[in-house]
């Protein structure tokens, strides 16, 4: 633990999650609450240490549930993509054969599409709203986990001990649950604390475009794309928001990159 | 992935408008920035004031408005008069020719009245609240043609004034395939001609050297679509574009002192209201709901504090402006009278949750009004959940019947009672939210055949209190038309909306 871009990035990622889970606490306005007689104040204004947007809404309460709302997504995706991903690149990687081919195949299709291109185009489909998008998000997401997983489980379970295991007549099941699974599962770490912050900015982006979380909800996407309209004349309605994004997602991915080098060296590039 | 936090970032610096100033031609070039590009290049087709107001400049009407009085004037018609109670002379003015050489002629008025009422033509103006009335187009001789109604039909005038009738050229319109022509290469009378039209970007016009009442100033108008505020700003204020239509009200002051162009307003005849729809199943059926909803909503604070005052409220379905106008009682701002309403109905405000479509860039601060009013419906604990289109999305919802159970939209240029009344309250219109009132539609369609000034006055008057009872809509307001423009034009907005570029004028720089 001498890294300092680690211990950055596990400060910040602590200090957001700390923050988004005592929002409520640290600010007493309510982030839906228009109040439209106090419309774009600028931050330092009594009361809305960030100011307020066009419709009087205080800014500091809608980035501090702004990060609730991005770091909800970016768990419920990661969970959701882990553990479809996980069991498919398992079940790919210790069965071979016809189950490999299907959901390597299927992988390969979806990789040869944009990661966020494929992502709105879903949710496009299945439709708008906060379940949604972390739908499409895990539909499109999934991948990395299952081709990843595979690649482990394939030089796992050419390791002796695997071997000894099944030789005295240990169950697949089991096998793959007693000494697989533990084998890979700091890789399934590396990989989920990478592609949370892709989620975060994913969903930032899609909100952005109009998909996704829809207003009132404050999501930084959205909040971005609002402030947009109010660039010349209200700087902080997409600044902070903006900022919140980029150090939340420069917080986990240092502390992405720490704990790969940490737990598994060879995947470094 | 480390690119993702980059992208970050790069969020944070896209200063809209981002692209780069071009480098055109300082001539008598005039680029006008709109929220949205035209639906079709078709005339006669949409009922769009955005598609309308880019292609009335390739086409001419019969009959023009002054920009003053708002009343008709010749145009390509003469003179005017009415045979008998259904039947409408014009005589049209000789000597005009079409941008590829034709001729016009009453052949002409003719051949597009055949193509626009023809059902396969699809047209929005062969319905009844436009063209349908005309049962017949007489060619008396080349320069003279009647049009016969089925009705007395006095809002005809008013019709052949606006928009709602472009006249293309009978002998293209004829051949095999042109149809498609004329939608690919519109081929019209008017002061421009027809240069390209890249979608998505831009539609350019160059300057007709034989128009009949004289070429116009500049020579090349393009229209640029740039559907955020913002982004239109950026190119005011870098020089990219000359006229931007819709300066929000909040920076019109920046953009007077920036030096560069300078913000004119006038008070439009468009009106933008809340639609309650009717027309689908849901809460808004029952009309103490609407009613409840008319005194939820508190227009004055949207006026002063979102809008900053650049608007006048109005209290029923018509403005001022329109001729036809009589006033009505304002809802008042009311959340008891509301809840109490709700009770009645029987509906619980704090499990109501509502959709809420909206346009984003087509009038003033669209989405941001769209979401004050579902914080103003938040007080009462609706849940209104606003979902914001782009405009051509929009309309689509609207004519498709399926938006929310709310949705914002403006109608204009309004000038007369028929041309709101008819196309808005009728079921079977295409932008009509609420319908199915044997009452009302009865009554518009007696107004509408009234030629007796004082029975028309007390019909349409009727007709308003009529509507304000029934509260098909949240009323909302007229909207003031802030343009920005640079300080090199010479240019007046004016109330019918038109964005009339034979007008303008360009100081050389």
């Amino acid at each position: 633990m001498n890294s300092v871009k680690g211990w950055l990035g596990l400060g910040i990622t602590l200090t957001v999650v700390v923050v988004a889970a005592a929002a409520p606490w640290l600010t007493p306005h309510d982030p839906l609450r228009a109040d439209l007689t106090s419309g774009l104040r600028p931050p330092g204004s009594p009361g809305h240490p960030l100011g307020t947007d066009q419709l009087g809404r205080d800014l500091l309460a809608r980035v501090l549930h702004g990060a609730r709302l991005a770091l909800f997504i970016g768990i419920c995706t990661v969970l959701v993509t882990m553990v479809v991903g996980g069991v498919l690149g398992l079940v790919a990687g210790f069965v071979e054969r016809w189950p490999s081919a299907v959901v390597m195949r299927l992988a390969d299709v979806q990789l040869s599409f944009p990661f966020i291109l494929l992502a709105m185009t879903i949710n496009a489909i299945v439709g708008l709203g906060l379940r949604n998008i972390i739908l499409s998000l895990s539909a499109a997401g999934w991948v990395v986990y299952a081709r990843v997983i595979r690649g482990e489980v394939l030089s796992v379970k050419q390791r002796d001990y695997v071997h000894a295991a099944a030789a005295l007549g240990m169950g697949r099941a089991r096998l793959l649950w007693r000494h697989v699974l533990p084998n890979v599962a700091p890789s399934i770490v590396v990989v989920a604390s990478l592609q949370f912050s892709q989620f975060i900015v994913a969903e930032a982006a899609i909100s952005f475009l109009g998909f996704g979380v829809q207003p009132p909800t404050p999501a930084w996407g959205s909040m971005l794309a609002e402030g947009r309209d109010f660039l010349y004349i209200a700087w902080w309605l997409a600044a902070f928001p903006g900022a919140a994004l980029a150090v939340t997602a420069l917080g986990v991915n240092l502390l992405g990159d720490w704990l790969r080098d940490t737990f598994d060296p060879k995947l470094r590039v | 992935m480390r690119r993702s936090s980059l992208l970050a970032v790069l969020f944070v610096v896209v200063v809209a408008g981002a692209a780069p100033a071009q480098d055109r031609a300082r001539g008598k070039e005039i680029v006008v920035g709109l929220g949205a590009e035209p639906r079709t290049l078709l005339a006669v087709t949409i009922v769009d004031w955005t598609t309308n107001t880019q292609i009335e400049h390739i086409y001419d009407r019969l009959l023009d408005r002054d920009a003053k009085t708002l009343k008709p004037k010749p145009m390509l018609a003469t003179s005017w008069k009415l045979v008998n109670d259904t039947t409408w002379e014009f005589a049209l003015r000789q000597g005009v020719k079409f941008h590829n050489g034709e001729p016009f002629t009453a052949q002409a008025v003719k051949a597009t009245f055949d193509y626009m009422l023809d059902p396969a033509s699809k047209s929005h103006y062969a319905t009844s609240s436009y063209w349908k009335p005309v049962k017949e187009v007489q060619v008396v001789n080349d320069y003279t043609v009647r049009l016969v109604t089925d009705k007395p039909y006095p809002s005809l005038l008013d019709h052949a004034s606006l928009t709602d009738f472009l006249v293309m050229p009978a002998k293209v319109l004829k051949e095999p395939g042109g149809v498609q022509k004329l939608a690919q290469h519109p081929i019209g009378t008017g002061p421009f001609r027809f240069v390209e039209w890249k979608r998505d970007e831009r539609l350019v016009l160059e300057r007709n050297p034989d128009y009949w009442a004289g070429p116009a100033d500049i020579s090349r108008v393009t229209f640029r679509f740039i559907p955020e505020f913002s982004a239109r700003l950026a190119a005011l204020l870098s020089g990219e574009i000359d006229i931007m239509k819709d300066v929000p009200p909040q920076v019109a002051d920046s953009v007077d002192r920036s030096g560069r162009a300078k913000v004119r307003s006038t008070v439009s005849s468009r009106i933008n209201y809340l639609a309650l729809v009717n027309l689908k199943p849901g809460p808004m059926q029952d009309l103490r709901v609407r009613r409840a909803m008319n005194h939820a909503v508190d227009v004055e604070e949207l006026i002063t504090q979102v809008l900053k005052g650049r608007a006048t409220r109005v209290c029923g379905p018509l403005a001022p402006t329109n001729v036809d106008y009589a006033p009505v009682e304002c809802y008042k701002y009311d959340p008891e009278r509301a809840r109490a309403l709700f009770k009645e109905a029987g509906v619980d405000p704090a499990k109501l949750t509502l959709a809420l479509d909206t346009p984003s860039g087509r009038y003033p601060l669209d989405k941001d009004v769209s979401l004050a009013i579902a914080a103003q419906l938040q007080r009462l604990g609706i849940t209104t959940n606003v979902m914001a289109n782009e405009w051509g999305t929009h309309l689509d919802k609207i004519k498709n019947r399926n938006t929310g159970d709310l949705f914002f939209l403006g109608w204009g240029p309004a000038l007369h009672g028929q041309g709101t009344m008819e196309p808005l309250f009728r079921a079977d219109q295409t932008y009509a939210s609420y319908g199915n009132n044997k009452v009302l539609d009865e009554k518009i369609a007696r107004a509408s055949t009234l030629v007796d000034a004082k029975g028309r006055a007390a019909a349409y008057a009727e007709l308003q209190k009529l509507v304000h009872d029934e509260a098909p809509w949240v009323f909302l307001w007229q909207q003031h038309d802030l343009y920005g423009v640079a300080s090199h034009v010479d240019w007046q907005p004016r109330a019918d909306e038109k964005v009339w570029m034979y007008d303008a004028k360009v100081t050389p720089r």
